[in-house]
């Protein structure tokens, strides 16, 4: 369907580079990266606004339209900022790129009666649209766009300054639209929504496509310590095993485990910090003890977080019952167990 | 706390005069020549034919050489907006050119183009008319020193209107001459009107280029300097008094469509 091959594109200081990407008919595909990775340039150059500053491929259906201008792409782009015109109405928006692809008044008016019902426009038709919440003027954007009949769309972090209400919403319409069977290329800086909407995902980092995977792959084996972060790990950290009971984390600190993994000798360790045991006291017995002290201390939904400095610095989630430390208690000497249950093992790439 | 509020007030209050004393300084010769113009010249004035055949002269001429230059100075303005290329500053430079230079010195410069020994002046000769003192000889005197408010302007514009929404209307099929026509135009449309009136007001107003290209026919500013010269100030001030209202009438009425415009294109 769509085939990014070797693409590279340089805008001043900021370069994206080599990236290659395939997106299957019918696939919803989310590019997540944090803010200045370059998703917007990416999708954009994909579009074709790039496409003098550009090196490498991209075909649609087979057909290499490297060279062919926006216009001609059939690669629908919603861009991040609002782009309605907005001298015209919410109809006259839609109607703008219904009138550039057909000639016939009726089939003008049935496509929009057929685009305002389904993202529930009817009752802002007549509104100029400086007027719309945020969340209408994304549903307004891809009204305009699946009117000029794209192959493909490409979304540019849709759900960003949507309120959550509306948010969901629109969700419900990318996948109604994913399901009719549309393909989708979606770029977000946000992991749950990728996770939540994607087939297959790509994290981009510093103008780089950094891995591709299934959503669920992403987040249960993070390729990297990047990856991991930006799937919301608190503790991931790259190991170093010895003799099959020992496992030592960023060449500093060591824990004794039984796990088949550790025969390797490189593996990635994922530390679940709701798992770990904490005390303000020194515990009496067990393995895999250390003190640490207190760097950070926040509230979070799954209760309080702490980040500990043990050797390295280590996300520590407590129970709210628990007697947690109060801010005042930053720079305390503090103690954690890790527990074998709390220490997953993923075999690097 | 309070002190250093009181301070400030008091510094605002120092602005406030200080900008005050300068636009009294615009209102008072004008209100002066007001207030020293009896009903009665007022009125005579109004039944020269020669003051409002002239008047008429100016205003058509100014419109004129708006009309005409508006169709290449948009484009102009569009492509300094949106484009890079070599030279642009120095582009830039020459348009604001006119603004710069005498206007009398300006005038000799354009005399040198249309006189009857220059290409325009010879392709005029063959339609039958001599460029200078013909009207269409001061529409090019007027153009010429009124082009840089409209370019600016219209370029100001054009330079607003986000190229994102020309890339988005792009993106949904249209060809270039649909955005321009449809997107940029329409949303530059404000400041290129304004560009238009203040060209057409600054027009208006030159002496100095269209005295030496035409001093007959005689544009208002040309026969309030006769009059001036060879009947003293009580003649020639009734004329001026009548012609600052006319421009100041246009000035207006076409402020209120650029507004009305704009207030549309919002709603």
């Amino acid at each position: 369907m769509l085939e990014v091959k070797n693409l590279s594109v340089h805008l001043g200081d900021f370069a994206l580079r080599d990236i290659n990407i395939k997106v299957e008919k019918g696939e919803y595909f989310v590019l997540a990266g944090p803010s200045g990775s370059g998703k917007s340039i990416l999708l954009e150059s994909i579009a074709g606004i790039y496409r003098h500053q550009c090196s490498g491929t991209v075909h649609l259906d087979g057909a290499d339209i490297s060279h062919e201008p926006l216009r001609q792409r059939r690669i629908g782009l919603v861009f991040q900022d609002n782009t309605l015109f907005p001298h015209l109405t919410v109809r006259r928006n839609i109607e703008f790129s219904l009138r550039l692809n057909i000639n016939n008044d009726r089939d003008v008016k049935s496509k929009l009666s057929e685009l305002s019902g389904r993202f529930l426009l009817d009752d802002l038709l007549h509104r100029s649209v400086t007027t719309l919440s945020g969340g209408e003027i994304q549903r307004v954007l891809l009204a305009r766009t699946l009117a000029s009949d794209p192959k493909i769309i490409l979304l540019d972090e849709p759900l960003t300054g949507v309120d959550s209400l509306q948010k969901d919403l629109l969700k419900r319409h990318l996948r109604a639209l994913h399901r009719s069977g549309l393909t989708i290329l979606h770029v977000t800086h946000d992991f749950d929504e990728a996770y939540s909407l994607a087939d297959r995902m790509a994290v981009m980092h510093q103008g780089r496509l950094l891995h591709t995977a299934a959503p669920e792959a992403m987040l249960s084996r993070p390729a990297d310590k990047f990856i991991a972060r930006f799937c919301g790990h608190k503790n991931f950290f790259q190991a170093q095993a010895f003799n099959g009971e020992r496992l030592v984390l960023e060449n500093k600190i060591e824990l004794k485990l039984k796990n088949d993994l550790l025969r390797q000798s490189l593996v990635s360790t994922l530390i679940d910090a709701r798992k770990i045991n904490y005390s303000k006291l020194k515990p009496s017995t067990g393995d895999n003890i250390f003190e640490g002290k207190i760097l950070d201390v926040f509230r979070s939904p799954l209760g309080q977080e702490l980040l500990i400095d043990i050797g390295i610095p280590i996300s520590v989630i407590i129970d709210e019952s628990l007697s947690h430390p109060s801010s005042q208690q930053i720079d305390k000497a503090v103690w954690i167990e890790i527990p074998q249950e709390a220490v997953k093992l993923i075999n690097r790439v | 706390m309070k002190k250093k509020r009181r301070q400030i007030e008091g510094f605002e209050l120092w602005l406030t005069l200080l900008g005050g004393l300068v636009l009294l300084f615009i209102l008072a010769p004008l209100l002066n020549m007001l207030l020293h113009s009896s009903p009665a010249s007022l009125s005579e004035a109004l039944h020269d034919r020669e003051v409002t055949d002239s008047i008429w002269l100016t205003l058509t001429t100014s419109m004129g050489a708006t009309m005409v230059m508006a169709v290449g100075a948009i484009p102009l303005a569009y492509v300094l907006a949106r484009r890079q290329f070599k030279l642009k500053r120095l582009v830039q430079g020459l348009i604001d050119l006119p603004v710069v230079i005498p206007h009398s010195a300006a005038g000799i410069a354009i005399l040198g183009i249309i006189s009857r020994q220059s290409l325009p002046g010879q392709a005029a000769g063959w339609l039958g008319f001599d460029l200078v003192g013909h009207p269409a000889g001061i529409m090019v005197a007027m153009a010429f020193v009124s082009l840089p408010f409209l370019i600016n302007a219209a370029r100001d514009g054009f330079a607003e209107v986000p190229e994102r929404l020309e890339h988005a209307a792009q993106n949904l099929g249209a060809k270039p001459r649909q955005v321009f026509f449809r997107i940029t135009l329409p949303l530059a449309w404000r400041s290129i009107l304004s560009g238009l009136i203040m060209m057409f007001a600054r027009g208006m107003s030159e002496f100095g280029a269209v005295v030496i290209i035409a001093y007959h026919p005689m544009i208002t500013p040309i026969l309030i300097y006769e009059r001036f010269g060879a009947f003293g100030l009580s003649y020639a001030r009734p004329v001026a008094v009548i012609f600052v209202g006319v421009c100041l009438l246009f000035f207006v009425l076409l402020r209120m469509l650029v507004k009305e415009r704009s207030r549309y294109v919002r709603s």
